[in-house]
């Protein structure tokens, strides 16, 4: 055969540059944003869990906490100045949900929304409060 | 097929590669593997869930708001009279990234210490309880007097006209000063703060409001936020 050929070396040179950057876009596209509004969140949910066991009772019991969660009874008596006094202490952009033994206060948590958890353990079982972005 | 191309070396029988082409594309090949690892290293280091700047205001608004910081008189409960005197030599004690960092701490938008002049960066906001002591005065009804709980002390002046002997004072029952001959003068009762006080007046003869006179400090919490904002 006595022609010219085709120079190969620039068709491996766009062959491998395709290959090396569909590599790289994986990495710049693949790569979930960081989620920054998370630490915040578990802060405010942290927060709310230490002034909340750490506030004294209204009526009788150590803290407001335990005495929130001592019954069912001492709950449902409870649970609206319970649910004023959280959404008092959290943002008016910050929406929880506070789950206890006897029934929770809050709204209810919307699907696929970042949330900051805390958990208090008291004498009457666990205390979970979960805070999320209105 | 007419002969040789004139551009081909002698003896050559067929096209061959020119070395300009392998140079090119060599150049070529190495700047698209830098840039993508250049590119593949800052997606990597933007997807850093913990970059410093969080961390260091994640961790020194721990430090703020924890029991023992020279701000807080309770785990998130902060003593009003320390947050003004707060400062950037206190603050640099507190948080060693304030030496490295530009750190700018606010109390519900006012700026209580600064090390260095943050223009943005990274915010960590904490839900505090601001305490204030405010000192509250108190003329007992009757013969009894209630102090609310929370306050551990309170000062009870007895100031008794002629023909009135006040002579014992108790604290929900219990006797705290007793004098049988009458009580007069300035005197510091100690109270329990986790429960309200009824202080009772043992008089013999008319007892005017003017004779007491009672002063405490009640500790009011406010909720307040406070911010912590690194710039590195």
């Amino acid at each position: 055969m006595r022609r010219a050929q085709l120079p190969l070396s620039l068709i491996e040179v766009a062959l491998g540059a395709m290959l090396i950057l569909s590599v790289a876009f994986g990495f710049a596209l693949a790569t979930p944003a960081p989620e920054t509004s998370e630490p915040q969140l578990a802060a405010y949910a942290e927060d709310t869990a230490t002034i909340l066991t750490n506030e004294p009772a209204r009526h009788d019991g150590t803290t407001r906490l335990a005495e929130v969660v001592a019954s069912e009874r001492s709950f449902e008596r409870e649970r609206d100045a319970f649910e004023r006094r959280i959404s008092r202490i959290l943002p008016e952009n910050v929406l929880f949900r506070v789950e206890t033994p006897h029934g929770s206060v809050g709204t209810a948590i919307p699907r696929r929304v970042t949330t900051g958890t805390a958990t208090v353990p008291t004498g009457a079982g666990t205390v979970r409060i979960e805070v999320w972005y209105a | 097929m007419t002969g040789r191309e004139p551009n081909h070396g002698p003896g050559s029988q067929r096209g061959q590669t020119t070395l300009p082409a392998v140079g090119l594309a060599l150049v070529l090949l190495t700047a698209v593997t830098a840039l993508s690892v250049a590119m593949a290293d800052s997606a990597i280091t933007g997807a850093d869930r913990m970059p410093d700047e969080r961390r260091a205001a994640a961790a020194t608004a721990d430090r703020l708001v924890a029991a023992d910081s020279p701000l807080g008189e309770r785990a998130n409960v902060l003593n009003g009279s320390q947050t003004t005197a707060f400062g950037e030599a206190k603050l640099r004690q507190v948080a060693p990234p304030a030496e490295e960092y530009a750190i700018d701490v606010t109390l519900d938008g006012d700026r209580i210490a600064s090390s260095g002049d943050p223009v943005d960066g990274t915010t960590i906001r904490r839900l505090v309880l601001l305490e204030r002591l405010r000192t509250e005065r108190l003329v007992p009804e009757g013969s009894t007097a209630t102090i609310p709980r929370r306050a551990d002390a309170a000062t009870v002046t007895i100031s008794p006209p002629d023909g009135t002997a006040i002579r014992t004072v108790r604290a929900n029952d219990r006797v705290v000063l007793h004098n049988d001959s009458g009580l007069e003068g300035t005197f510091e009762i100690a109270l329990v703060p986790s429960r309200t006080t009824t202080l009772r007046f043992q008089t013999a003869g008319a007892l005017p409001s003017s004779a007491i006179r009672i002063v405490y400090d009640a500790p009011r919490t406010t909720k307040a936020t406070l911010s912590v904002t690194v710039d590195a």
